[in-house]
């Protein structure tokens, strides 16, 4: 008899599993914080492991390292608040905590804390795949606290089992305290969330600046349009107006005041769940009609966030493809504006698309002719342009990505005396046939030109003159498969790339719902679900109080009917059972005083036509069930599944019902 | 004796969670607060899983100690300062098996064990003593902390009935009365029955009741069975022993029982006068218990 109550003085080994537990724990935040948080985390383990030879430290000894651990965060961070030298001190106490556990109780601290360390990695990036991560770290969490309450006697297969039983009924339970649970819009406390991670879009434009987001899969956004989605070669989302150049770069400049309206048919309603860039952009396709809450158009018809956009951020737009507006006289100096040094050849050849008075759209037209003319390609690896990178690609390189067409044909239009602005953004972007939403990533970005003709800005992306099929047919796949066959073009070689794409999309798919219903399920979206399963008027105290109900009922359900034990009915019992639910089916159900001979008797003595197999029934229960003979089991068995007594006896006596 | 066990039902246990299971719950506090304080969906979805395993465990913790019976068995007497032992039988009727299951006085530790499917397991609860006297049994507790530790399920107070009796400590030293053979020292020096006393007179077959020290093994180890050695003159060797007239009367119990002990140790027959009704001279294990008890009891029989 062993005494786990009385709890051992010496420090025995802690559990394999809770070693690698913490370990786990750790993995999401291994990334974020610094090396010497590991390396003296790891030497307080190693010094737990080694503790046999070396002595563990006293009690006095340990509170010293603890307010060592203090002043060692303290003195890197300048501080003990916030994200990372918090859970540097969290990760330097649990190894601190390693080094003291010595019963069953601290091992239950070092779960408990491992859960507040794999917090700290939900927090950073709550992606479906850390989502993932944690359901299997709870699995080995419990499987754990399992093995630290009960060392022994129970095999690892059944806790696994155990836990994995008591996983798929808690996914439920877990669920509607999720969609109920009252969410409180902008948290308990002020807090800096961290920001994600900036996107590659930029407010410069340089050679080079858009072609390196190339190999970025990334999701920049993803849009569901309400309806159906426009066409690939419509889907232009603005988020910088650049109108300040220099001959090499091109910078955000002077917009003037807020002015216009945006008009036409048709108009595209859609909703934007952007990923966070940590900037207030909010790429829009076309001319936004009205602003999103918390955000305002500004002037370029562009729309930006009152805040830098942290988190995910949800908002729905309208848009028309026409903004109508004035062009100030001063606007217009600063939309002509060129660099003083710029090379007399490209004024030429402005000048040559501007002679005889020709109309906007003319010289729109030939400036564009002049690209195919001249056999411009376009390369997703241009190269170096040089000092003055419009000349060089106009005249010698004649290659060039999107960036250095948008530069190249504003300079021109600009110097053929037509305002002009570049316009940086997203382009294309995938449509999901899984998630039925438009996938917009970071190799996705674009930039083209606006050109003012009649009295608006009109979009001309001369990319896609020069190579329309890379811009029309799916550049996202064409990119892909540019990089992973060096420069083949095509359709998808190889049913393996078609289903690894379609994969993609699954995963994509996947996210797409992850950030609906995950990242993003705020108090708004959860009045808007509650509202559609028919609960009306949804505020704070009636979720709280369902909540709260909720867990009443299932505490009390649980208290009911949790405590089942599993029937212990013997075989032969549970085939006699069934024989006698048939027999109640036709009117002779079994008195609860009944012996089986008493039943047989009278049953007979009702049916006589059923005689035989009734006799056979009980005979075979009687020898199977108090003289155990596993023949007479399988007896009974056969010949109750073979009874079924008609309601009536048959007319003619030897009509066996039974074969 | 016993009572009629009755398995354990769904109203006679309950559900406390640990302390580790507070401590559980105040980390799900935490993570909760963190989870409103950033709206992070995942940290809410970890959390309300979290409280859904911890919560449905109860089910498991429950299901570990239903159906379970505890029959009672005979306690062990013992003197006072020694502990007493009280003997129940947990038996597990069911095919499920259980584990950590600890059976435990109200105050005290308990025992823990694990019992596989049909097992029964007898478990012993040693029980300090200070007075003589019978000693009544401590309601017990049946608890377990599976599946994990978070929560503890117990069962209801189980009664047990019979007293143990706590015999009175023997003083450590007390002569026996007269009776006592003056050739004591001879019949030793004849090396045949030293502590028998008397002449050998032959064997004959061990009755029930009999010391077995005067078993004579080498019959034994012959085969011819359990024979004893007889002694003549043991009539001589009967002795009545008397409560001492003087003295406190724990102490007078005290010697009294050091000289119940010293008598059948030296194979004497004795009988013991303490109360109205006078145990007759007679030796063997049974008529010492009777004897041990007759004193643990004597305050009792007076009142």
């Amino acid at each position: 008899m062993k005494t786990p109550s009385a709890r051992a003085a010496t420090p025995q080994a802690l559990p394999a599993i809770l070693i690698a537990l913490i370990a786990c724990s750790f993995v999401p935040l291994i990334t974020r914080l610094p090396w010497w948080t590991w390396a003296t985390a790891a030497l307080f383990v190693a010094w737990r492991a080694g503790g046999a030879r070396l002595g563990l430290p006293s009690r006095t000894l340990r509170w010293v390292l603890v307010l060592g651990v203090t002043v060692l965060v303290y003195g890197r961070f300048h501080t003990l608040l916030g994200e990372r030298p918090g859970m540097s001190l969290l990760v330097l106490l649990v190894g601190l905590k390693s080094l003291e556990a010595r019963a069953a109780r601290d091992s239950v601290i070092l779960v408990l804390l491992s859960y507040i360390a794999l917090l700290g990695g939900l927090l950073v990036h709550p992606s479906l795949l850390i989502g993932l991560y944690a359901l299997a770290f709870l699995v080995v969490s419990f499987v754990t606290l399992s093995v630290i309450s009960q060392p022994l006697g129970l095999p690892m297969r059944q806790r696994w089992r155990q836990v994995f039983v008591l996983l798929l009924q808690a996914i439920p339970l877990a669920l509607i305290a999720y969609i109920v649970f009252p969410r409180i819009a902008g948290g308990l406390w002020r807090s800096a969330p961290v920001p994600i991670g900036q996107t590659g879009l930029t407010a410069v434009l340089r050679p080079g600046s858009l072609s390196d987001l190339l190999s970025s899969r990334k999701v920049a956004m993803r849009v569901m349009f309400h309806g159906t989605p426009p066409p690939k070669s419509q889907r232009y989302f603005r988020a910088y107006v650049l109108t300040a150049t220099n001959g090499r770069v091109w910078r955000e400049g002077p917009l003037g005041r807020k002015v216009g309206r945006s008009v036409g048919r048709p108009r595209r309603r859609y909703t934007v769940l952007l990923n966070p860039a940590g900037n207030r952009v909010l790429p829009a396709l076309d001319w936004p009609v009205e602003a999103p809450r918390h955000a305002a158009i500004v002037a370029g018809g562009l729309v930006r966030a009152q805040h830098r956009v942290r988190h995910i951020l949800r908002y729905s737009l309208e848009s028309a493809p026409i903004r109508q507006g004035s062009l100030t006289p001063a606007m217009r100096r600063e939309d002509l504006a060129l660099p003083s040094d710029l090379d007399p050849r490209i004024v030429a050849l402005a000048r040559r698309f501007a002679r005889r008075g020709a109309s906007p759209v003319m010289i729109v037209r030939r400036a564009l002719a002049y690209f195919v003319r001249h056999h411009f390609v376009y390369t997703l690896t241009p190269p170096a342009m040089g000092q003055d990178p419009v000349r060089r690609f106009l005249f010698h390189v004649r290659a060039g990505y999107c960036e250095d067409y948008a530069a190249a044909f504003a300079t021109l239009m600009r110097a053929a005396g037509l305002p002009t602005r570049v316009v940086v953004g997203f382009f294309g972007g995938e449509f999901n046939p899984d998630g039925g939403d438009v996938i917009v990533r970071e190799w996705d970005a674009h930039s083209w030109t606006e050109v003012w003709i009649g009295g608006v800005w009109r979009r001309v992306d001369p990319t896609a003159v020069v190579a329309p099929g890379a811009l029309h047919e799916g550049v996202g796949a064409l990119r892909r498969l540019l990089k992973e066959h060096a420069g083949q073009f095509g359709p998808y070689h190889s049913w393996w790339t078609a289903f690894r794409h379609r994969l993609r999309l699954w995963r994509d798919a996947a996210t797409t719902n992850w950030d609906n219903w995950v990242i993003d399920y705020n108090a708004r979206r959860q009045a808007a679900l509650l509202r559609r399963l028919g609960w009306k008027d949804v505020n704070l105290a009636s979720l709280g109080i369902a909540t709260l109900a909720l867990g009443v009922l299932i505490v009390s359900l649980l208290k009911a009917l949790g405590g089942r034990t599993p029937s212990q009915k013997d075989p032969a019992m549970r085939a006699y059972d069934r024989y006698c639910r048939r027999l109640a089916r036709i009117g002779l159900a079994r008195r609860g005083s009944e012996g089986p001979r008493d039943y047989l008797a009278r049953a007979v003595g009702a049916r006589p036509d059923l005689d035989r197999p009734m006799t056979e029934i009980t005979a075979a229960y009687i020898e199977a069930r108090y003289a155990e003979r596993t023949a007479a089991l399988a007896r009974l068995r056969l010949r109750v599944r073979s009874f079924r007594p008609r309601a009536h006896p048959p007319q003619s006596a030897h009509s066996g019902l039974l074969r | 004796m016993s009572f009629p066990a009755q398995p354990l039902g769904r109203r006679s246990v309950y559900l406390l969670p640990t302390r580790e299971g507070l401590w559980f719950g105040a980390t799900l506090l935490v993570l909760l607060l963190a989870a409103i304080n950033y709206g992070n969906g995942l940290a809410y979805a970890i959390t309300f899983l979290l409280a859904s395993l911890a919560t449905l465990s109860s089910a498991a913790a429950q299901r570990n100690l239903l159906g379970l019976s505890v029959h009672e068995g005979l306690p062990r007497a013992n003197f006072v300062g020694s502990p007493v032992t009280f003997r129940v039988i947990v038996v597990n009727p069911s095919a499920l098996p259980r584990f950590g299951i600890t059976v435990a006085p109200e105050r005290g530790p308990g025992l823990a064990f694990d019992l596989a499917a049909h097992e029964h397991r007898t478990v012993d609860i040693p029980w300090q003593t200070r007075r003589r006297g019978p000693v009544m049994p401590p309601r017990l507790r049946l608890s377990s902390r599976y599946p994990f530790g978070l929560l503890r399920a117990f069962s209801r107070h189980i009664p047990l009935e019979d007293p143990a009796i706590a015999y009175p400590a023997p003083a450590p030293h007390a002569p026996l009365p007269s009776g006592r053979p003056s050739a004591d020292s001879e019949q030793e020096a004849l090396g045949v029955n030293a502590e028998g006393g008397g002449d050998f007179v032959g064997l004959s077959a061990l009755r029930p009741g009999e010391s077995p020290r005067h078993v004579h093994w080498k019959a034994v180890a012959a085969g011819r069975g359990l024979m004893v050695k007889r002694f003549a003159g043991l009539a001589e060797r009967e002795i009545w022993l008397t409560l001492p007239t003087l003295g406190d009367i724990e102490e007078r119990l005290s010697r009294l029982c050091r000289q119940v002990l010293d008598a059948e140790q030296q194979g004497y027959r004795y009988g013991l006068t303490v109360d109205g009704a006078p145990l007759t001279p007679n030796a063997g294990p049974l008529h010492l218990e009777a004897c041990l008890s007759k004193l643990a009891l004597y305050e009792d029989a007076i009142r």
